[in-house]
């Protein structure tokens, strides 16, 4: 068995109180800290702190475990639900927008129907460098079908 | 800083009852409380160095905590995770009712201590003792006070004390180290 050095000792004078330590670790701490004035100050030290802990006042445990919200079992996962739905939905309204825009049809009912789309709004729509749309500013009613296609899974993902 | 199977045990026996607290299991809600209730207050009473406010804050630690277990990550082991969370909410308190109260948790330790023991006179050496020990911490910096507290009373490695108090892992350590040097000036 090597000889512990000081530096270790002390790093490990803490685990000496408990279950942490191997058989090998705990029997080279406690040869160093016999022999080392030193070291067995901090082991002192250690031994008195830990005779002195700050104790949690009784009834602390009950007031936090009453204090806990009650959450149904699958509370969660139906919220989660919502607000797939809600994510869909602001999707399906995008979509159908870009759509009309590639057409050139307006919305059924669209007060703004004749109204001329503001020039360089599609070409400010998308920030991201990479993936279909990305590098030039695109001009939707240039792209394919599947080009378009591609695009609206891209939005969707 | 435990044995290596212990360590895997311990993490293995965690992160089953995270999962069905997770799931709304009050059982395992109350056991997540319970293992960790003595190094929440133990935290949030050496920043705070009120037990009324110590006691507050580690309740809000476990409302926050428990509330928001989806996302835990287990990156981090849930205990640090926890004492993280429970270090801000001090944190938090401690700036909106001003400065620490040094001493009621000194008070309180000896109170504790001492009440344990059938013996008169040794129920006065322990009162006293545990006063002078909460003194010492109280005078040292917060994150010395705290990496002391953090590897002696609940032997977290320096790695753990890093992410629990917000420093790097070598800061944890000579926090660590600083703190016992004064502490062995103060209470010689």
């Amino acid at each position: 068995m090597s000889a512990m050095d000081c530096e270790t000792a002390r790093d490990l004078l803490p685990s000496l109180h408990g279950a942490g330590l191997s058989t090998r670790d705990r029997a080279s701490l406690e040869a160093h800290v016999a022999g080392c004035d030193d070291c067995r100050a901090d082991a002192e030290l250690i031994a008195m702190l830990r005779r002195n802990p700050a104790t949690p006042p009784a009834g602390l445990f009950e007031r936090i475990v009453d204090g806990l919200p009650v959450r149904r079992p699958g509370q969660r996962r139906a919220v989660g639900l919502l607000a797939l739905a809600a994510t869909l939905a602001g999707a399906l309204v995008v979509g159908r927008g870009l759509v009309q825009e590639l057409l050139d049809v307006p919305a059924a009912g669209d007060p703004a129907a004749n109204v001329e789309p503001p020039v360089g709004l599609l070409q400010s729509f998308w920030p991201a460098d990479d993936g279909l749309v990305a590098g030039i500013a695109p001009a939707l009613h240039q792209l394919s079908v599947d080009e378009l296609e591609m695009l609206l899974a891209e939005l969707d993902s | 800083m435990s044995t290596g199977c212990e360590a895997a045990r311990t993490a293995r026996e965690e992160a089953a009852l995270v999962a069905r607290a997770r799931a709304g299991d009050r059982d395992a809600l109350a056991a997540l409380v319970s293992s960790n209730l003595a190094a929440v207050y133990g935290v949030t009473a050496r920043i705070l160095g009120d037990r009324e406010l110590a006691a507050d804050a580690a309740q809000d630690a476990f409302v926050n905590a428990l509330g928001a277990l989806h996302r835990f990550r287990g990156e981090a082991s849930f205990r640090t995770w926890l004492l993280r969370i429970a270090v801000n909410a001090a944190r938090g308190l401690a700036r909106r009712r001003g400065r620490r109260r040094e001493f009621e948790v000194a008070l309180e330790a000896a109170a504790n201590v001492a009440a344990e023991h059938a013996d008169p006179a040794m129920r006065v050496a322990l009162g006293a003792e545990a006063e002078r020990v909460e003194r010492a911490l109280a005078r040292l910096p917060e994150k010395q006070r705290l990496a002391v507290t953090l590897r002696v009373y609940h032997d977290l490695s320096y790695g753990e004390i890093s992410a629990v108090v917000g420093c790097s892992e070598g800061a944890a350590r000579v926090n660590y180290h600083l703190g016992i040097k004064r502490l062995r000036e103060l209470l010689r």
